[in-house]
């Protein structure tokens, strides 16, 4: 037996997956070989401390997080002009030796924690508390959420579970997991690693999902990022521009595919959603926009129907409302939004698809002030609800005469339809109006409540 | 008939030396959940000759003793297929007990050559060692095959005792 075999052959007992014959031979090789159980116990001994020392377990190599202590707070005292004059040189030299550092910046970050919500971080003992200032390297959130606020003003939301490691304090890797990114002016330029590619930000809202296996999903609600997918072996490849309202999924080795259905939560400010991709995404949207540069994204907000719910993805303001005088349609409440476009409010050859993963009902909410299309009336059942959408700028160019403004804003009536889904499948809806129909129009509005 | 004062005095010995205990037992069997039921079976022999515990005698050593005769009771009685014979066992045990007790210092170099691995390494053995995830998770979560997982594991052991048999000698010269 040569030495590597005898040490193949402890390994393999200490991790339990020796073989009958193989622990024979092992424990033949203990009773007669000295020089075996010597080197046996050296590797036991190792593994059985780091099995039970719980002084091991303590030691810095598990508790990643490390809290410090919030800077003092000095308030500033007038200074002689000397002095001033000192301490400009001193920040100054302390600027130019902090420039020369940055490309071999490493070790922890420091991090201020501005939010927490269920958040239990791997290996290290209460969960930290907003307001703490943290030093870290990796981050390993089991479950909740935390958001943390770097230095450089980089807000970064991380969506449990993650795992994810600060290369540096311009640089995260994420293994796994979802985070939201706010970078801010001073952190242009931050970057997410992903095992499927690179995101560089150029100053945005952004946001990354490392949920999936071997696959990474980058969506921007502001601004630009620059997407940079890798190579089956590992090497970075040409760098695209993703702008607002734009999504992609990256594969290892293969082009960036357009992502069509973005779960998002439940705000008006888009950001991605908490969960698994299995329990955020059972519906699945997708259009018939052919043009292969085109990868603007659907918004699936779970359960987010409700009044003051945002209508559209890319513009903020207008959301679906209460009519004055009446309720909001109980059937609708509680559905999953799909945040459309306004700019397929004229396209006449228009089709949207929704994959649905089980029985339910599709609504479509209809611009009132024109009559549906011929797919509308045809496939689906006015349900005498409806509903408010606004407030819109008076100047915008979907509003005309015939919506007059309440206030300084103009409302939008919907009419409701409803479709029955009696399976799993797919439904198809068409343009927002039929060809000749003169006027303007809004983008309709689309609600999915899936039947338990 | 041991009294309550007894009982307390014997819980509080034991807890503090369980882990050296589990780590004498883990020397000759690796299985976790073997070696803890081992310890359980010396907790209860202890108990039973706790009268017979002379207080100025370490409690480390005597303890010992006895999750020594349980180890190999273990062995001999289970006889499993996935074990050492005990022959080897005793064999270990008596190497074991030539050995320097040099503990509290390999612990003082081991948490050292821990902090020293890469980070990928050391989230692997804080995984595997502390946080006990089988190695099937483990591989999912890495991205790696079974296979690789096992090798990883068995470079880290051998970069971490090389680590710390540098740093012994170095304290020794």
């Amino acid at each position: 037996m040569t030495p590597d075999d005898r040490e193949n052959l402890i390994h393999r007992h200490l991790d339990g997956i020796a073989t009958a014959a193989e622990i024979e031979t092992l424990s033949h090789l203990l009773e007669t070989d000295e020089a075996a159980r010597v080197r046996y116990l050296e590797l036991s001994r190792l593994a059985a401390a780091l099995r039970c020392d719980l002084r091991l377990r303590a030691a810095p190599l598990v508790v990643t997080v490390v809290p410090m202590p919030a800077p003092p707070r000095v308030a500033p005292r007038p200074a002689p002009g000397w002095l001033a004059a000192a301490a400009a040189l001193l920040v100054c030299a302390a600027g130019i030796w902090w420039s020369l550092r940055q490309p071999h910046l490493s070790g922890p970050v420091i991090a201020e924690v501005t939010a927490v919500h269920d958040a239990r971080l791997a290996g290290v003992g209460p969960a930290p508390v907003v307001g703490e200032r943290l030093a870290m390297q990796e981050l390993r959130l089991e479950r909740g959420e935390i958001t943390l606020r770097l230095d450089s003003g980089v807000r970064l939301e991380f969506l449990g579970p993650v795992a994810a490691e600060f290369e540096h304090a311009m640089r995260l890797r994420l293994d796994r997991g979802r985070l939201n990114a706010d970078v801010g002016d001073r952190g242009k330029g931050f970057t997410v690693v992903t095992p499927s590619g690179n995101v560089i930000d150029l100053g945005t809202r952004f946001a990354v999902d490392a949920s999936g296996p071997e696959r990474a999903g980058v969506v921007v609600f502001s601004g630009q990022v620059q997407v940079q997918p890798l190579s089956r072996q590992g090497q970075p490849g040409t760098k695209i521009g993703l702008s607002e309202g734009e999504a992609v999924q990256l594969v290892r080795g293969a082009s960036p595919e357009r992502w069509q259905s973005v779960p998002l939560r439940a705000s008006p400010a888009e950001a991605l959603a908490a969960g698994g991709r299995d329990d955020v995404s059972p519906l699945a949207v997708h259009d018939n926009l052919a043009d292969a540069e085109q990868r603007r994204f659907y918004g699936v907000v779970r359960g987010g129907m409700v009044p003051g719910a945002r209508a559209f993805t890319g513009v903020e303001a207008p959301a679906w409302q209460a009519v004055p005088g009446l309720s909001f349609p109980e059937e609708l409440v509680g559905a999953d939004v799909v945040r459309t476009f306004l700019t397929d409010k004229r396209r006449v050859d228009f089709t949207l698809t929704l994959a649905l993963d089980g029985p339910g009902y599709v609504y479509v909410l209809h611009d009132i002030r024109r009559p549906p299309p011929a797919w509308l009336a045809h496939d689906f059942t006015d349900t005498g609800a409806r509903v408010e959408c606004g407030p819109w700028d008076p100047q915008v160019n979907i509003v005309a005469s015939d919506a007059p403004p309440r206030g300084d804003r103009v409302f939008l009536a919907c009419s409701v339809w409803r479709r029955v889904v009696p399976q799993a499948g797919i439904v198809t809806l068409g343009p927002p109006r039929d060809p000749g129909v003169p006027g303007r129009n809004m983008m309709y509005g689309v609600a999915v409540r899936r039947v338990p | 008939m041991a009294s309550a004062d007894d009982h307390e005095r014997f819980m509080r010995l034991f807890l503090r030396y369980e882990p050296e205990i589990l780590r004498f037992v883990l020397a000759i069997v690796p299985q976790l959940p073997d070696a803890r039921d081992i310890v359980q079976e010396t907790a209860v022999a202890l108990w039973r000759r706790f009268d017979a515990y002379e207080p100025e005698r370490p409690f480390g050593a005597w303890a010992c003793g006895y999750a020594r005769i349980e180890t190999l009771r273990f062995l001999r009685r289970a006889h499993q297929r996935t074990q050492l014979s005990a022959q080897a066992a005793l064999a270990l045990m008596r190497s074991e007990s030539a050995r320097a007790g040099d503990d509290e210092l390999r612990e003082q170099h081991l948490a050292e050559c821990l902090r020293a691995l890469p980070l990928e390494h050391r989230r692997l053995v804080t995984d595997y060692y502390f946080e006990e995830k089988p190695v099937e998770a483990l591989a999912g979560e890495h991205r790696r095959t079974i296979e690789a997982v096992y090798k990883t594991l068995q470079r880290i052991r051998q970069s971490l005792l090389k680590c710390l048999q540098r740093k012994m000698t170095e304290a020794r010269t």
